[in-house]
């Protein structure tokens, strides 16, 4: 018992029994060692595949992108159309995180979860969406056919830059409101207060004061669509048509429609390149921000691990639930009419594409009259094989789930022992350490897929074809997802009950189980949900991998509707929607949002 | 000269009644403090005097004018938030200018002046350049302060401007806000649930329950004469004994306690009449052993507590406990159980007027 008792100076990390180095360092390196294996070294072939060409390295398939005019158009438009989209996103999100901090209205809370739908919704359900209520044959373009008698769909936004730039304003619109809308609820009053009471106006005030204050959100924010316009697969693959296409789309076609691997690898390469800097700034950016402006008070309360209490706020996923500033402080309620059409026209925005799906999934249009229907959820649920997803569709239910959850237990555990390695020791280059944990959200699924499409074909891996192809590449995407969402939580447990534990009594393994899971239970769960969520509606990776018998409901999505059956792609959206909402239900009862005791009440 | 009149103020969120038919009168050059337990409305009174809030009734007049719709950009108030709600993205020079900038009669180099004038008054010099999260929390708050006053406000509001800081600092500092108060002349209201800094630094105390103004008057009146019994427990620890009125005279009331023990009172006789049941406040500083007083209260010591150059003691008399402060020295011969008997004045007790007799 004695020779436990810690060292009254070695402190902190003795207590907490950490210091053991085989116990921790073991873990760590197996869970570094299987990224390496299975995210770094096929990324690392894909770039050698670009250069190394009989034997020498020839960069005349990399300079060939460039030489190319068709390839250069490519580039550029991926470029054109991601910035228009993150102009459209700002645009869209920047008044709606507004009306999220600082206007009390019915329905607030509710405009708040549909912020939630880019994380819930696979993008393959969103261009269904947007095929359903925009396309040709859309809700928009009948109901304004029917208004004016018109013959033709006067909006053809399908297939047009503008559709897909809509698309992805609507993915990426929410994520600029959350980020937004997280600093701007935080942000006290009295600023604002302050300058209105020396002089300033109101709008004065914004640029003086609010806006400097909340740039650095909106710029994490937007960089955020920017990355995620640039490397969007499913939404260009449907809604552009064979006219647009972006990078993204351009591999898939070079490696599975035209099987030129080395053309594919060196545009994959270049795609990674431009993406990784990108990813680069974003997090350069969160960090030099995330020090310099901090208009809350600083919390001096101890951590658990690590020496202070980390600024949670800073990390990219904003944190759901600020505290809510009292309803005395609203002063900004203002029931006036703009209001609610404001608010009434997100909730179109938002949920048009959804209800379309929605809709479709239970109608048949017979000569131009629609009708209740059952049938293509029959369809969906038979086990037969249909001819044009080469697969029976309930076995693409059955894989998706396996799948989901196989890589969510895969995810969980590497994750677990990254993000607790990453909190509690302090090791040289630990921040370069976190960006190579970090990187596969910043890397494109489409190219990592490509990737694994060679790599696992031969030795020493041979998975081609196996379920286990799959659930190696969705628990890859999903690591940096349970990082991010434990590592607050291991950071907030304070040292002091960890302490107050250990003078009761309690031994390393009693502190563990007592204190420190059941405080970061909830931060658990939220990871479990989000690697489910992650893993369920992956298309990107999955397209580049799949076989028949690894089907799984997205990619059957995805055939249903290039094969024009948008009654059954409906219907399998709905199901897919389902599923993962009720993952996040999951999160939102018994997720992070408990963990509120845990906070110093400072 | 009435500076700042508020005129039956009234607001309420919700449910809440905040603030409730609030009057109060604050002359020219006068430091208020308005103290109240924590949600009794005296932050909302703040608000709705800087403009942040609008009333649902009654009027904020500033030098006899009406200022209740007026925007607070326009109220030529200085305000000082708990928070100091400094520009984290201006330097602390910036951020005391701010206010200037929408004086249109002062020019660019006449703020930089004033800025380095009043970073001086503050004690700041050479800080200008200096983000304001590098300050301590004390220099912080000058900051504030320097920035409040900087485009000479008429009225200059406090929001609990010293919660923030350990009670060393916001003792130096509260002296200090006095100081520039005086230098500059300038009207305040200091809002505060800390009776004892109000007591220290006004020249008046208001004290709110409930969003109510539930007395008014200087910090010795409010002390040693409470009008209501909240007060005299808000304000600092006293002793309420239980007891009957005996008699009246015209300077005095006899008051006999639950012992049968009676004490005399210096206070108008016609406020009270006979057989009135009353309580009466004895501050614990003004109990003594002096043999001269009149009045007389006796019981068994239950406790002693030693404070450095004073104690308190603890007497537990027939129903009640009485403490007294007494000098340390005295104290050695005091033994637990004994029995002691203490002294006060007729001029230090005080016969609650609650429900009589109300000023103001």
């Amino acid at each position: 018992m004695d020779e436990q008792r810690p060292h009254p100076v070695r402190g902190v990390r003795r207590h907490l029994g950490f210091n053991r180095r085989t116990t921790t360092l073991l873990p760590i390196l197996v869970a570094l060692g299987l990224l390496a294996l299975f995210f770094y070294y096929p990324l690392a072939s894909l770039m050698g595949r670009a250069v190394w060409n009989g034997g020498r390295i020839d960069l005349s398939p990399l300079l060939n992108v460039f030489r190319t005019p068709y390839l250069r158009h490519v580039i550029l438009f991926t470029v054109e159309q991601a910035l228009l989209s993150t102009a459209l996103s700002v645009l869209i999100g920047f008044p709606m995180a507004y009306f999220l901090a600082r206007i009390d209205f019915p329905g607030r809370r509710v405009l708040r979860s549909l912020t939630a739908v880019p994380f819930a919704l696979p993008a393959i359900t969103v261009a269904l969406g947007f095929v359903m209520v925009f396309g040709n044959n859309g809700a928009v373009n009948r109901l304004i056919m029917s208004m004016l008698g018109l013959s033709n769909p006067p909006l053809p936004i399908l297939y047009s830059v503008g559709g897909i730039v809509l698309a992805h304003a609507f993915y990426n619109a929410p994520i600029v409101a959350r980020f937004v809308a997280s600093t701007w609820e935080r942000l006290p009053r009295t600023y604002e207060e302050s300058a209105r009471s020396m002089g300033a106006a109101r709008g004065r005030v914004f640029w003086d004061v609010t806006l400097p204050m909340l740039v650095p959100s909106l710029a994490s924010g937007a960089m955020l669509a920017f990355i995620y316009s640039f490397l969007s697969f499913p939404i260009v693959l449907i809604l552009g048509g064979a006219q647009f296409t972006t990078v993204e789309v351009e591999i898939y076609r070079r490696a599975i429609v035209e099987i030129n691997y080395t053309a594919a690898a060196a545009l994959a390469t270049w795609e990674l390149l431009i993406a990784l800097a990108f990813t680069y700034a974003y997090l350069q950016l969160e960090r030099r921000f995330g020090r310099r402006v901090r208009p809350d008070r600083p919390r001096t309360a101890r951590s658990l691990f690590g020496k202070r209490k980390r600024k949670v706020a800073t990390s990219a996923e904003p944190d759901d639930n600020p505290t809510p500033v009292p309803l005395e402080r609203r002063t900004g309620v203002r029931r006036a009419w703009g209001v609610y059409v404001i608010v009434l026209l997100y909730f179109v925005f938002f949920l048009g594409p959804l209800v379309g799906v929605l809709v479709d999934s239970f109608t048949r249009l017979d000569a131009g009259r629609s009708t209740f229907t059952l049938d293509w959820y029959r369809q969906v649920f038979q086990p037969r094989y249909s001819s044009l997803i080469a697969a029976s569709p309930l076995r693409s239910i059955e894989n998706s789930l396996i799948f989901a959850l196989s890589s969510m237990g895969l995810s969980l555990a590497a994750g677990t022992v990254l993000a607790a390695a990453l909190t509690i020791r302090r090791f040289p280059a630990r921040s370069a350490v976190e960006t190579l944990i970090m990187a596969p959200v910043g890397i494109s699924p489409v190219a990592l897929g490509f990737a694994y499409l060679w790599i696992f074909a031969r030795p020493p891996f041979r998975l081609t074809g196996t379920p286990a192809a799959i659930i190696i590449v969705h628990s890859v995407l999903a690591i940096p997802f349970v990082v991010r969402s434990l590592r607050p939580a291991l950071a907030r447990i304070e040292l002091r009950f960890a302490e107050a534990a250990r003078s009761l009594g309690a031994t390393t393994y009693r502190q563990t189980l007592d204190i420190v899971l059941p405080l970061s239970r909830s931060a658990f769960t939220t990871a479990a949900v989000f690697a489910f969520a992650v893993s369920i509606a992956e298309t990107s990776a999955t397209i580049m991998l799949t076989k028949p018998n690894l089907l799984t409901m997205p990619v059957a999505v995805y055939y249903l509707l290039s094969g024009r059956q948008f009654g059954a792609a409906s219907a399998m959206g709905v199901l897919l929607i389902l599923v993962i909402a009720l993952s996040f239900v999951l999160i939102e009862r018994f997720g992070e949002r408990a963990v509120g005791g845990v906070h110093d009440g400072d | 000269m009435t500076a700042i009149e508020l005129r039956g103020l009234s607001k309420r969120f919700g449910r809440v009644r905040a603030v409730v038919d609030f009057s109060l009168h604050i002359e020219r050059g006068e430091l208020v403090a308005l103290v109240g337990p924590s949600g009794c409305g005296k932050t909302t009174l703040l608000r709705m005097i800087a403009g942040f809030e609008h009333p649902d009734h009654g009027d904020v007049l500033f030098a006899g004018r009406s200022v209740t719709d007026r925007a607070p950009e326009h109220r030529r108030v200085g305000v000082v938030f708990q928070d100091y709600a400094l520009f984290p993205h201006m330097s602390v020079a910036r951020n005391i200018g701010y206010g200037l900038k929408f004086l249109s009669d002062v020019t660019a180099v006449q703020r930089r002046r004033r800025v380095d004038e009043l970073l001086e008054l503050v004690g700041l010099s050479g800080y200008g350049e200096r983000a304001p999260h590098e300050l301590s929390a004390g220099q912080q708050q000058r900051v504030a302060i320097a920035r409040a006053v900087a485009p000479r406000p008429d009225v200059l509001l406090l929001d609990e401007p010293m919660s923030a800081l350990d009670a060393l600092l916001r003792e130096e500092l509260r002296g200090e806000i006095r100081r520039l108060q005086r230098e500059l002349g300038i009207t305040t209201l200091h809002v505060t649930h800390d009776q004892e800094e109000a007591i220290a630094v006004a020249d008046r105390v208001a004290v709110m329950k409930d969003g109510g103004l539930e007395q008014v008057g200087n910090p010795r009146e409010v002390y040693f004469q409470p009008e209501t019994e909240f007060v005299a427990h808000f304000v600092g620890r006293g002793n309420l004994l239980n007891g009957v009125v005996a008699g009246t005279r015209p300077r005095s009331v006899r008051v006999r306690l639950g012992d049968g023990e009676e004490i005399e009172i210096a206070q108008e006789g016609r406020d009270f009449a006979e057989g009135q049941e009353v309580r009466v406040l004895v501050r614990p500083s003004r109990l003594g052993g002096d043999v001269r007083n009149q009045n007389r209260v006796h019981g068994e010591i239950a406790g002693v507590e030693f404070l450095g150059e004073f104690s308190r003691i603890r007497i537990r008399g027939n129903g009640n406990v009485i403490q007294a402060i007494v000098d340390s020295h005295d104290h050695w011969s005091m033994r637990l159980g004994e029995t002691i008997e203490l002294g006060f004045q007729s001029e230090d007790a005080w016969i609650i007027p609650e429900h009589g007799r109300r000023k103001e």
